[in-house]
């Protein structure tokens, strides 16, 4: 070969052409070194292996031009990314209108119990200040201690790993009503919780009222001196008070296995049933006597109104209230 | 819509995910349309993965069945 070269160019030429062979041989070898390096750093990003070169030949991988098929990939990839990015800040501006739109507390946890995100709700509930919330956990920020308090919704949340509804947390005086719900990842394991707090210490307030007053109103009842009776439309007893119990001969024990028939005279009974179910109808009544059937037998006769509440259209219970007419009867036995 | 299949039987991967991506930037604005569906034929399991994992994050939806003597993979338009 060399001496065909020699031949051909000459002594010089040829080993000047042979050395420049070399040289651009060295230059070709170390560009296609860096296309498969440079391919391989690509392909390694997309999580798949390296070319091997028995799978592409150098004349194939230069034809084949792999740099310039996995960048337009890429170029792709982050196309997609940023419309990804686009919807997910849309998505985010909704939560946070969400977030500020409703009248309940709500604050996202990570793992860690640190508080991610919260809305401006809940600093008002718990009269705080977003200082007051960056980088503290849930219980630092709202229970001011380090570790878990008893009853903690977030405690209980990471270890059922299921949601937790609290119907009355009461802190600072306050009451609440906390939802708590685990965020989970593909593996099932708790991510963030996010906790909901509904502020009840209003209902709270108006619930004992309203419990203080019906207990004021058994007590004026319970210490009449008229006969108080509160039946439900099945016929059974809801309330009697001291002066019918002492009229009628039962005790309070006594009252819960009572139907309002048998407490009436055999002969009241088919005109106090049709009265009864006037007023489950929804009639006005006007004051009536009834002749009441003791446990001992003996007929009181009462004179008195009854009336009858009702919910939803429904009737809840009647309320009767009678004075005695005069001295009471015994009958004779067996009747 | 058209759907065209692209027979890869006998690469290994990544060789075959650079064939597919090829295609794949090739007919990209058709993918993307709606008008062409690509499928692409392979018996090499790593590419069973390869392929649609990275054609979903390009923002394709990818199918990938099995049938007797290949795996298909098909790439299609993302649904909106």
């Amino acid at each position: 070969m060399t001496s065909i070269m020699n031949r051909l160019f000459g002594e010089y030429d040829s080993e000047r052409l042979m050395e420049e062979n070399r040289s651009l041989r060295e230059i070709q070898f170390r560009q296609i070194e860096y296309i498969r390096k440079k391919t391989n750093q690509l392909l390694l990003l997309l999580g798949t292996l390296p070319i091997r070169p028995e799978e592409l030949d150098d004349d194939s991988l230069i034809e084949t031009d792999p740099i310039g098929v996995v960048a337009e990939a890429f170029v792709q990839i982050l196309e997609h990314e940023k419309s990804l990015n686009e919807q997910l800040r849309a998505a985010h501006e909704e939560i946070q209108a969400i977030l500020a739109s409703v009248g309940i507390g709500i604050m996202v946890l990570n793992r860690d119990m640190g508080i991610q995100i919260h809305n401006q709700r809940m600093l008002e509930m718990f009269g705080l200040d977003p200082a007051d919330l960056s980088g503290k956990t849930c219980c630092q920020a709202l229970c001011g201690c380090d570790s878990f308090p008893p009853d903690c919704t977030f405690e209980r949340i990471m270890e059922t790993r299921r949601p937790v509804h609290l119907t009355d947390w009461v802190r600072n005086g306050k009451h609440f009503e906390v939802s708590g719900v685990p965020v989970k990842n593909r593996f099932g394991d708790v991510t963030q919780v996010v906790l909901a707090y509904t502020d009840i210490t209003r209902r709270i307030e108006t619930e004992q009222s309203l419990r203080d007053r019906e207990q004021m109103y058994l007590d004026v009842f319970e210490n009449a001196a008229d006969i108080v009776q509160c039946v439900a439309p099945d016929g059974s007893f809801l309330f009697v008070n001291r002066a019918w119990r002492e009229a009628l001969g039962y005790s309070a024990d006594e009252i819960g296995g009572l139907k309002i028939w048998n407490i009436i005279a055999p002969e009241n009974r088919a005109q106090c049933l049709e009265h009864f179910n006037a007023l489950l109808k929804g009639a006005q009544l006007p004051a009536m006597e009834i002749v009441f059937f003791s446990k001992e037998c003996k007929e009181l006769m009462v004179k008195g109104h009854v009336t009858c509440s009702f919910a939803n259209g429904k009737p809840m219970a009647s309320f009767g209230m009678f004075r005695t007419m005069h001295a009471e009867n015994s009958l004779p036995s067996g009747k | 819509m058209e759907t065209i299949s692209i027979d890869m039987r006998g690469q290994i991967c990544p060789s075959t995910l650079i064939s597919a991506l090829r295609e794949i930037n090739v007919r990209k604005g058709e993918i993307r349309s709606g008008a062409t569906t690509l499928v692409f034929m392979t018996d090499n399991r790593d590419s069973t993965v390869t392929i649609p994992e990275t054609a979903e994050k390009m923002g394709y939806a990818a199918k990938v069945s099995k049938h007797a003597d290949c795996y298909r993979i098909e790439i299609s338009a993302a649904k909106t």
